[in-house]
């Protein structure tokens, strides 16, 4: 997502260049806002979105390191279940 | 980062085993401890039991402590549970935060059984995660504010 560059953009500038819808930005953004990842201030008629950028990549490592330890033990279920090793 | 990985996980893998079998495999705890590498002292999973485990799986997790609360058992449909996911080999005291959700759907497939995993909750666990930080920061500011007027106070 283009926010993760540093300076805060509007809802319009973000879906630019890219195959996302407004709402689609919107959704996503509000998702982030909810985890306390983004948040938006308002200046005159426009709201403009930052990334807290560190906090960011801590969600992304724990939740990789989550999916990670599913992978694994799905692995390890279908292997004692289809009787291979493991 | 795709931002709906903020609210689920979710993986599907096929299992050339009968449902049956597979339901058997999550919900048996002695099963269960095999492919999870747990150990428990504890004999059967029901809805709302707490299953205090340990983790036996090799590295830095090793004997680390973790329940499980049960929430559903719809049998060789679905198997559900919240815990506090990831490691903490540290065993800190997590029962402050918020839990996520894991759900296991079966569902019959040609030659064996779709097996998915849903885990739902991680904005919940996130935002309570960075009320704190944001709380420590706070804490730190407020000391410095207050030994900063200790200091002017004295200098009056």
């Amino acid at each position: 997502m283009r926010l993760s560059r540093g300076e805060p953009l509007s809802i319009k500038e973000l879906a630019r260049g890219t195959r996302m819808t407004r709402q689609a930005v919107t959704k996503h953004l509000h998702v982030l806002a909810g985890a306390g990842l983004a948040c938006s201030k308002r200046t005159g008629r426009e709201q403009l979105w930052s990334l807290h950028q560190r906090r960011l990549e801590e969600a992304r490592l724990f939740l990789d390191h989550v999916s990670r330890q599913w992978d694994e033990r799905l692995e390890s279920l279908k292997a004692m279940l289809e009787g291979t090793a493991g | 980062m795709v931002a709906s990985e903020l609210k689920k996980i979710e993986r599907t893998t096929m299992v050339r085993a009968p449902r049956s079998r597979v339901w058997r495999a999550l919900t048996d705890v002695g099963e269960f401890c095999v492919w999870f590498h747990a150990d428990t002292e504890e004999k059967a999973f029901h809805p709302g039991a707490a299953i205090n485990m340990l983790s036996t799986y090799e590295g830095p997790c090793y004997r680390m402590k973790f329940t499980i609360h049960v929430v559903d058992m719809v049998p060789e449909e679905r198997f559900s549970w919240r815990w506090h996911p990831g490691t903490n080999p540290a065993g800190e005291d997590l029962s402050a935060e918020p839990m996520t959700l894991v759900e296991f759907h079966l569902e019959e497939a040609e030659g064996g059984t779709l097996v998915t995993v849903v885990e739902t909750g991680f904005d919940r666990l996130l935002q309570h995660r960075q009320a704190r930080v944001l709380g420590e920061n706070e804490g730190g500011w407020q000391a410095q504010m207050a030994s900063l007027e200790r200091y002017l106070g004295e200098r009056e």
